[in-house]
């Protein structure tokens, strides 16, 4: 595949290269107020999106080393487009029309990857969210022994306890994360997003 | 499907036996609905564990666009970008007919309807130092608790506080949440802004459900006061944020 030129601005994300976000926002940072501000947003929103949106790019770049086919700008605006369509949904505005304007032509491939992208995107934050929720224990053991190469013998000698507590704790932690997400009303909007 | 997700986890650490292995995966080939199962599960372990070790580059690279954000884009203004092409007297009119919206949203979307969509409280985890049937009463209230029934924890940490450890903070903090969910805001509120003023583990997250309570109260300055001294290192930042956002102009 080619990589396009424009690869230079998720470089400059991965690196945290204030003069190359300078530059991202510079160019962009206009287009997407335009279009946020036409489909019934505010300024605030616009940041918001601009900021989020250069967040799961530069995600999707870290894990899954992202390479673009198509100029950052249209990629971009894909990605903003989707995440204001979202938050447009959950603000229960039932009959969401964007009005399109953004100039770029897109191959059929760089829609679905943005998609893509963005429906991982908010599974994931879902997931993270969930797990935020847990009791401070439950974080650390569970991150310990996920993040980690640490086998549960070890997690238990880190956090101080006998290698059996640690194993039910981690049952009870487990339990209560997969409870939290498969009861939340956002999952199940999500697997059927997915199914659909 | 609790024993599943243990047995998932076991496949996934490499815990099991080879004949357990075996099975497992003979169970996941065969049967669809395991298959989809272990998807989510693997899914989920590896979404958080990501996460988890990318928490410290995630905050510093949304502060640092946070920073750059301000310098690109104008401060609060909802209404920038309207084109400006009606007379005076169309202006005041629409100006009008948006109080009057602004006027019936107010009263259609009460604050018991956002707190509701703001209310998410953490787990409890109580730490376990006392005798065993001590202990054992925490852990009921705790999983009380966790599935939502606060009237029946409420009733077991109230006792546990007045006959055995008047003194344990973490009682009084998830005691305090109860009594938020349950309405009775003032006690709440009497609690929390002990936690608030104690420089406890529990201070800056006892601001947020403080903000909560006045908003069940229908007390927005207080609320917004609350709101603005959330740190941005606080769990409940973004959610303070977006709750600053809904209730702007009331």
């Amino acid at each position: 595949m080619h990589i396009h030129e424009d690869q230079q601005f998720i470089e400059a994300l991965l690196q945290g290269d204030h003069a190359g976000i300078s530059e991202i926002y510079r160019r962009f940072a206009g287009e997407v107020r335009r279009f946020v501000l036409k489909n019934s947003g505010s300024e605030d929103d616009a940041r918001d999106m601009m900021q989020e949106a250069l967040i799961i790019i530069t995600r999707q770049a870290r894990e899954k080393a992202l390479a673009l086919s198509c100029p950052f700008g249209a990629y971009l605006f894909l990605v903003v487009r989707g995440k204001w369509l979202n938050e447009l949904r959950k603000r229960k505005r039932e009959a969401v029309t964007i009005v399109e304007e953004d100039g770029y032509t897109y191959e059929r491939q760089d829609i679905a990857q943005a998609d893509n992208l963005l429906l991982q995107e908010e599974r994931e934050q879902l997931f993270w969210e969930k797990f935020k929720l847990l009791g401070e224990r439950c974080q650390q053991l569970l991150r310990l022994s996920w993040e980690g190469s640490h086998n549960m013998e070890q997690v238990a000698s880190l956090l101080g306890v006998t290698y059996g507590y640690a194993r039910k704790k981690k049952t009870e932690c487990i339990d209560r994360l997969m409870f939290l997400i498969k009861t939340s009303r956002e999952f199940a909007l999500l697997q059927s997003q997915m199914k659909g | 499907m609790d024993e599943l997700y243990d047995q998932f986890e076991r496949y996934l650490e490499q815990e099991m036996s080879p004949q357990e292995r075996h099975e497992m995966d003979v169970l996941i080939k065969n049967d669809p609905i395991i298959a989809e199962e272990f998807q989510l599960y693997q899914q989920i372990r590896l979404a958080v564990s990501r996460r988890s070790a990318q928490e410290k580059a995630d905050k510093q690279l949304e502060t640092q666009l946070q920073l750059m954000g301000k310098n690109y884009f104008n401060a609060s203004d909802s209404n920038a970008g309207s084109p400006r092409r009606f007379s005076l007297n169309i202006w005041m009119a629409v100006a009008g007919v948006a109080a009057a919206v602004v006027l019936a949203v107010m009263f259609l979307i009460p604050e018991k309807d956002l707190y509701k969509r703001f209310r998410e409280f953490p787990d409890a985890e109580l730490t376990l130092k006392g005798s065993e049937t001590e202990n054992n009463r925490l852990t009921d209230a705790a999983d009380l608790f966790n599935s939502g029934k606060y009237d029946q924890a409420l009733t077991i940490f109230t006792n546990y506080l007045q006959n055995d450890d008047p003194g344990n903070i973490e009682v009084r903090y998830y005691l305090a949440l109860c009594q938020l969910e349950l309405g009775n805001t003032g006690y709440a509120r009497q609690v929390l802004t002990n936690f608030t003023d104690s420089g406890s583990a529990f201070a800056t997250d006892a601001n947020w459900f403080l903000a909560l309570a006045h908003l069940r109260e229908n007390n927005i300055n207080a609320c917004r006061q609350r709101l603005t001294q959330i740190p941005t290192s606080n769990t409940y930042y973004k959610d303070a944020q977006k709750l600053l956002k809904a209730i702007e102009g009331k």
